[in-house]
């Protein structure tokens, strides 16, 4: 039979000078001749309440190893995953502040200077209608700004007016 | 993650020696208690842990000078690995929460970038048909 424990559980029974195995055989002797409660209830300094303390000391801390190894183990994938996450708000929050607004504002350059184009083709008796390649009906992209795209805009506060002292207050109001 | 002292994932396989039949009649026992992982690498685990915590405190009473002593030193590390364990399981569910979260956010968030980056490509594609007729119309005019 193998078990798999945590690095740190080794070398933490190799501080308190047990091996795997020792700790095992104790821990099967103790299976079904402990009791099972949870909480203290024998008088203290007494030996049935070492005895008491003892089992309960040993419950707690199984628990809390079951716990640590859980966690520790599933703890990279909670990394991961936050890490995934991170990555894909920041490509969202990178397109919609410096990516699509960048190539909106340039697709409203070209129209603007398509237009011009088409305007001085028309006028030299051209079609521009002929001159291609054209952008299938239906599906030019609105290149006007959207809402909630390009750099947040901070709201200006009017500055408070200038804190006048004591002194300056009864200047102020002058002599009565 | 948390300010917590968590060790690292990095695990080791121990050999443990018992004769089958044995163990078969500890996890029958496991099972009575009800205190035991059902699962046998959850029990296997558990009964080391277990084995582990009863050395260390029958050695807590076995070098106490009193049984004053004892129970004192007991007392207290009972205190510790029960509030241990209590820190333990929280932050534990509030990691697994944030998981959970991250996960369902991750999925509705990716299809909201999915379809931003669609949406680019789309303006890429525009920008290019626009650049290219605009030499077109430019070329016509020099004519």
């Amino acid at each position: 039979m193998n078990v798999e424990l945590l690095t740190a559980d080794i070398t933490e029974l190799d501080e308190l000078g047990l091996d795997v195995q020792q700790a095992f055989e104790r821990g099967c002797k103790a299976i079904g001749n402990r009791p099972t409660r949870e909480r203290i209830a024998e008088k203290p300094d007494t030996e049935a309440g070492v005895a008491e303390l003892v089992d309960l000391f040993a419950e707690r801390s199984a628990d809390l190893h079951l716990v640590r190894f859980s966690f520790a183990t599933a703890a990279p994938e909670y990394d991961r995953s936050t890490c995934a996450f991170d990555a894909i708000d920041a490509r969202g929050r990178e397109i919609q502040r410096d990516v699509a607004p960048t190539l909106r504002a340039r697709l409203r350059e070209l129209r603007t200077r398509e237009a011009e184009l088409e305007r001085a083709v028309a006028m030299r008796g051209l079609d521009p209608r002929t001159i291609g390649p054209m952008v299938p009906a239906g599906e030019a992209i609105d290149p006007t700004k959207r809402p909630g795209e390009g750099p947040r805009e901070r709201r200006h506060l009017t500055p408070l007016p200038v804190r006048r002292s004591l002194l300056s207050r009864l200047r102020r109001r002058g002599p009565r | 993650m948390p300010a917590i002292d968590l060790p690292t994932a990095d695990t080791s396989t121990a050999e443990l020696s018992l004769a089958p039949d044995e163990f078969d009649v500890v996890r029958v026992r496991a099972v009575a208690e009800g205190l035991a992982p059902d699962r046998e690498g959850e029990l296997l685990r558990y009964l080391v842990y277990l084995g582990a915590a009863y050395l260390e405190a029958e050695q807590v009473v076995d070098e106490a000078s009193s049984a004053h002593d004892g129970y004192d030193e007991l007392h207290r590390r009972f205190g510790a690995v029960s509030a241990g364990a209590a820190v333990l399981r929280f932050h534990w569910a509030e990691a697994a929460r944030t998981y959970a979260d991250e996960q369902r956010a991750a999925t509705a968030h990716g299809r909201g970038v999915g379809g931003y980056e669609a949406l680019v490509e789309k303006l890429e594609d525009e920008i290019a048909t626009r650049e290219d007729r605009i030499l077109h119309l430019e070329e016509a005019l020099a004519a």
